[in-house]
C-alpha cells in the first residue's frame, strides 16, 4: 500500500578515519561490482552509526526520530531515501518518497528562483510540463513573487528554505522525509509549513520527521523513536518518547552540573580567592553572567548554599521549595550595603534578580558577619541549567561579585516549553479539566 | 485552472527495497535499471546541464567566447611557429591553420568530455549527498553540457573551412567537402563519446582517490603532442606504433579528413576504435551505475 514503510534490523557503519574511509570505499566498490554484500563486521576505526533498528509505518502515520546530535537520526533518514545503503537489514518503502533533507539542495546560487524551481522539480522527478502546472502554486506558497526572477544568491537563508519547501510539498508524495529543516524561516512560514504537513498527513501521507524541536514532534507525530549513539532506546508514543528523552537530557545536564560543582568545591578552599588565583575550570566566560569581582579584599569568608529541602542540591525538581543562603564577613565598615542574587539561564539570559534593596534589608548592617537566606516556596523554572550569581554592593559599587552556583532544574511529568512552568487551572467548556495549582511538589 | 500539485506516474515510483544484499538476478536487473535510468533521466540530465552551463557563465560578459579563445590562441601560436619554420609539419593536404583548428577543437572537446566524466562525483557532491539521483542523469548531463560547447566549436571549425577555402584552392589544397562536413557533423559526437567512455571508467576511482584526476590531467598534456592535433604523426617507428594504439589518432585524424575531403584515411581503424570505445562505454556505464550508490556516501 502506498505510504507503507517497513524497516527490519537495519544497521549502518562508518569509519572515523578519513584515510581508512577511502580505502574501505575502494573495497566496498570492488564488492559492489561483483554484487557481493558488504560485511557488517567492523573494520579498524569503524563504528555503527545505526544499529539494529526496526519499525513499521502505515499510510498516514507520522513518526519522529529524536536523539542527540550524532545519534544516527540523519543516517537512518538517508537510508530511508536511498542516499546510503544499509550494511545490514532491509528497508522497504511503498510509494513516492519525497525527502526534505536540505531545502536548498540543487539550487544554483547564480540562477534565478524561477530557474531553480525547474531544476529542483527536475531533481524530484518532474518534467517541464508537470513543473509548469505547479509553478504558480509553488511561487504563491513561497510568497516570493517579487523575487522569483532574482538570483538565489541574493536570497536570505529563510527565503531559500521557503522556496525549497514550497517545491517539495507540491509534489504529492506518499512518504515525506524531513530532516530538521523547519528551523529556518520566520515563524509565520514555519506555521504554514506545519499546516501544510498536517494537510498532507490528513491526506494519508506518511511523515518521518527528524527534529530537535520537541514541541513540533509532539504536535505533528503520533509515534517516535529515540536513538542514542545509533541504538534504539525507546520506540513508542511521541509524547512518552520525547518525555523520556528530555528526562535523559535533564539527567545528563544535572550530572554535568554536579560534576562541575564538585570540582569547584574541591578547588575553592577560600571564600575570596587571591587576585592571582587561577580561574576555575567551570567559571563562565567573563561577560556571559556579568563582571567578576573577587579580588577587592572588602569581604571575606563567603559561604553560600543552595538547598532543596534540607540538603545542598545540584538539581531541583520543578515546583519544589528552594533555599538560597549566603554568609560573609565585612572587612571594613560599609555604609550602604546591599546584596543581589541573580539567576541566569545558561546562555546568559538574566531570568530574575532578588535584591535586598526591596525593603533595605541589610542597609543597616555596617560591619561584622552578614547571614541571609531566601526561601523560594515554588521554584517554577522550566528544566534546564541555571547559574546563580551573588553580587555584594556598597551603594552601586561592587564589593564582591561571582558565580555562586550552577544547578539543574529537572521536569515533572508535564510537558512545558519556554522559561517558566506556571501553576494554572485549565477550564474546558466551563469545567476544570486540568489543575496544577494544588499539585504537591514531586 | 492549474493544478496545485504534481502527481507523477505510478510506475515512476515502484516499491523500493534497500538492503545490504544485492539481488540474485543481478545482471538482467542492473541492465534493465540502466536502460530505464537513461530513458527517465533525459530531462533531469538536461536541467543539470542547463544549471551547470548557466551557472558557469552567470557572471561572464563573454560566456562561451572564453572556451573558444583558448584553442584559437594556441592555434595562432603554432601557426606562427609553422610560418617561421620553427616547426615543419610536412604536407597535410590542407592548410596548416585548418589542420590545427580542427585538431585543437576536437582535442578540446575530447578533454572536456573526459574531465567532466572523471570529476562527475566531485562536482555533484552536494546533490549526491542530499538527493537521490539516477546515475544516468549525471551521465546525460555530461553529454548535454559537452555537446552544447561542442556545437560552438563545430561552427568555428566549419567557419574556418569556408574562410580558408579561397586561399587553399590557390595552393592546390582542400578545405571543404560539403557531404564530408555533414558526415563530420553526424560523427563528431563520437569524440565526446570517446572522452566520456574513458572518463566514466576512471570516475569511481577518482571519487575515492583524487590522484586519479590529477594524473589524468597530467597525461592529457603530452597526449596532445603525440596525437595528430598540432602536426601529423609519422606512421613508422615507435611513434607510429604509439599512434596506431592511440584511439585519438584515428578519431581526430579521420574526422578532420572527413570534414575537409569527404573521406577517411583509415576507416577500418576508425570503426574498430568506435566499436572498442562502445564496449568500454558500456562497461564504464555499468561500473558507474553500480558505483554511484556506494560512492554517494563518500563523495
Amino acid at each position: 500500500m502506498a505510504g507503507t514503510i517497513s524497516i527490519k534490523n537495519v544497521s549502518k557503519k562508518y569509519s572515523r578515519n578519513a584515510q581508512a574511509h577511502l580505502s574501505y570505499g575502494m573495497t566496498d566498490l570492488w564488492r559492489a561490482l561483483f554484487w557481493r554484500p558488504g560485511a557488517l563486521e567492523l573494520r579498524k576505526d569503524e563504528f555503527l552509526a545505526v544499529q539494529d533498528v526496526s519499525f513499521d509505518l502505515q499510510p498516514g502515520d507520522s513518526f519522529a526520530l529524536v536523539g542527540r546530535n550524532g545519534s544516527g537520526k540523519s543516517t537512518l533518514l538517508k537510508m530511508l531515501c536511498g542516499l546510503t545503503k544499509p550494511d545490514a537489514g532491509t528497508l522497504i518503502l511503498d510509494g513516492r518518497v519525497q525527502a526534505l533533507i536540505n531545502l536548498g539542495a540543487g539550487f544554483n546560487p547564480a540562477l534565478s528562483g524561477r530557474e531553480n524551481i525547474y531544476n529542483a522539480a527536475a531533481l524530484m522527478g518532474l518534467n517541464r510540463r508537470e513543473t509548469n502546472d505547479i509553478f504558480d502554486a509553488i511561487v504563491d506558497f513561497s510568497e516570493l513573487e517579487e523575487f522569483i526572477g532574482s538570483p538565489v544568491q541574493t536570497y536570505s537563508s529563510g527565503m531559500k528554505a521557503r522556496l525549497g519547501f514550497s517545491v517539495a510539498v507540491h509534489l504529492e508524495p506518499d512518504i515525506l522525509l524531513i530532516d530538521e529543516i523547519l528551523s529556518v524561516g520566520d515563524h509565520a512560514f514555519q506555521n504554514r509549513c506545519f499546516a501544510r504537513m498536517q494537510q498532507l498527513k490528513k491526506r494519508g501521507v506518511t511523515i518521518v520527521l527528524v527534529s530537535h524541536a520537541h514541541n513540533s514532534v509532539i504536535q505533528l507525530c503520533e509515534r517516535a523513536l529515540w536513538l542514542h549513539r545509533g541504538v534504539p532506546r525507546m520506540l513508542g508514543g511521541a509524547r512518552e518518547t520525547v518525555k523520556a528523552y528530555l528526562a535523559f537530557l535533564e539527567d545528563a545536564e544535572a550530572a554535568k552540573v554536579e560534576e562541575a560543582n564538585q570540582s569547584r568545591s574541591a578547588a575553592a578552599t577560600t571564600a575570596a580567592p587571591a587576585a592571582d588565583a587561577p580561574k576555575r575550570a567551570s567559571e563562565p566566560a567573563e561577560g556571559l553572567f556579568g563582571p567578576i569581582h573577587t579580588d577587592g579584599g572588602d569581604v571575606a569568608g563567603i559561604e553560600t548554599w543552595f538547598r532543596c529541602g534540607e540538603a545542598e542540591a545540584d538539581r531541583v525538581t520543578v515546583h519544589n521549595p528552594v533555599t538560597i543562603g549566603y554568609r560573609f564577613t565585612l572587612k571594613r565598615r560599609v555604609e550602604d550595603l546591599n546584596v543581589t542574587l541573580k539567576l541566569f539561564r545558561e546562555d546568559g539570559l538574566n531570568l530574575t534578580t532578588i535584591s535586598t534593596l526591596n525593603g533595605d534589608l541589610v542597609r543597616g548592617i555596617h560591619e561584622g558577619t552578614v547571614e541571609c537566606e531566601v526561601l523560594v516556596p515554588d521554584f517554577d523554572f522550566n528544566p534546564g541549567v541555571y547559574t546563580l550569581v551573588i553580587a555584594i554592593h556598597e551603594g552601586k559599587s561592587y564589593l564582591y561579585r561571582d558565580v555562586m552556583k550552577e544547578f539543574a532544574v529537572v521536569g515533572n511529568d508535564r510537558l512545558t516549553w519556554g522559561l517558566r512552568d506556571f501553576r494554572y487551572q485549565y477550564r474546558v467548556q466551563g469545567e476544570v479539566a486540568y489543575d496544577t495549582t494544588a499539585e504537591a511538589p514531586a | 485552472m492549474r493544478r496545485a500539485t504534481a502527481r507523477r506516474p505510478l510506475d515512476a515510483m515502484p516499491r523500493q527495497i534497500y538492503t545490504a544484499e544485492y539481488r540474485i538476478d543481478t545482471l538482467p536487473h542492473t541492465l534493465r535499471a540502466m536502460a530505464r535510468g537513461m530513458l527517465q533521466s533525459r530531462y533531469l540530465g538536461y536541467r543539470l546541464a542547463v544549471r551547470s552551463i548557466k551557472g558557469r557563465y552567470a557572471k561572464s560578459a563573454f560566456g562561451m567566447f572564453w572556451d573558444l579563445i583558448d584553442p584559437l590562441i594556441l592555434g595562432l601560436i603554432f601557426y606562427g611557429l609553422m610560418q617561421a619554420r620553427v616547426i615543419q609539419p610536412g604536407d597535410m593536404g590542407m592548410p596548416y591553420a585548418l589542420f590545427v583548428i580542427y585538431g585543437l577543437f576536437l582535442y578540446a572537446t575530447f578533454t572536456e568530455a573526459l574531465m567532466e566524466a572523471v570529476e562527475v562525483f566531485g562536482r555533484s557532491r552536494g546533490l549526491l549527498t542530499q538527493q537521490k539521483i539516477p546515475p544516468e542523469a549525471l551521465l546525460t548531463a555530461i553529454f548535454f553540457s559537452v555537446g552544447f560547447n561542442g556545437l560552438f566549436r563545430l561552427a568555428v571549425m566549419a567557419g574556418f573551412s569556408v574562410v580558408l577555402q579561397g586561399i587553399a584552392v590557390e595552393q592546390g589544397q582542400i578545405t571543404l567537402s560539403v557531404p564530408g562536413l555533414l558526415a563530420f557533423f553526424a560523427l563528431s559526437p563520437l569524440i565526446i563519446f570517446a572522452g566520456v567512455s574513458i572518463g566514466l571508467f576512471l570516475a569511481p576511482f577518482n571519487a575515492i582517490y583524487s590522484d586519479v584526476g590529477r594524473v589524468t590531467r597530467i597525461v592529457l598534456t603530452p597526449l596532445r603532442y603525440v596525437s595528430p592535433v598540432l602536426w601529423p604523426i609519422p606512421a613508422t617507428g615507435a611513434i607510429g606504433l604509439l599512434n596506431y594504439c592511440n584511439p585519438l589518432s584515428s578519431l581526430i585524424g579521420d574526422l578532420r579528413l572527413l570534414a575537409v575531403s569527404g573521406s577517411m584515411a583509415t576507416p577500418e581503424l576508425f570503426v574498430g576504435w568506435c566499436a572498442a570505445l562502445a564496449v568500454l562505454f558500456l562497461l564504464a556505464w555499468f561500473v558507474f551505475h553500480l558505483a554511484v550508490p556506494v560512492l554517494a556516501e563518500r563523495a
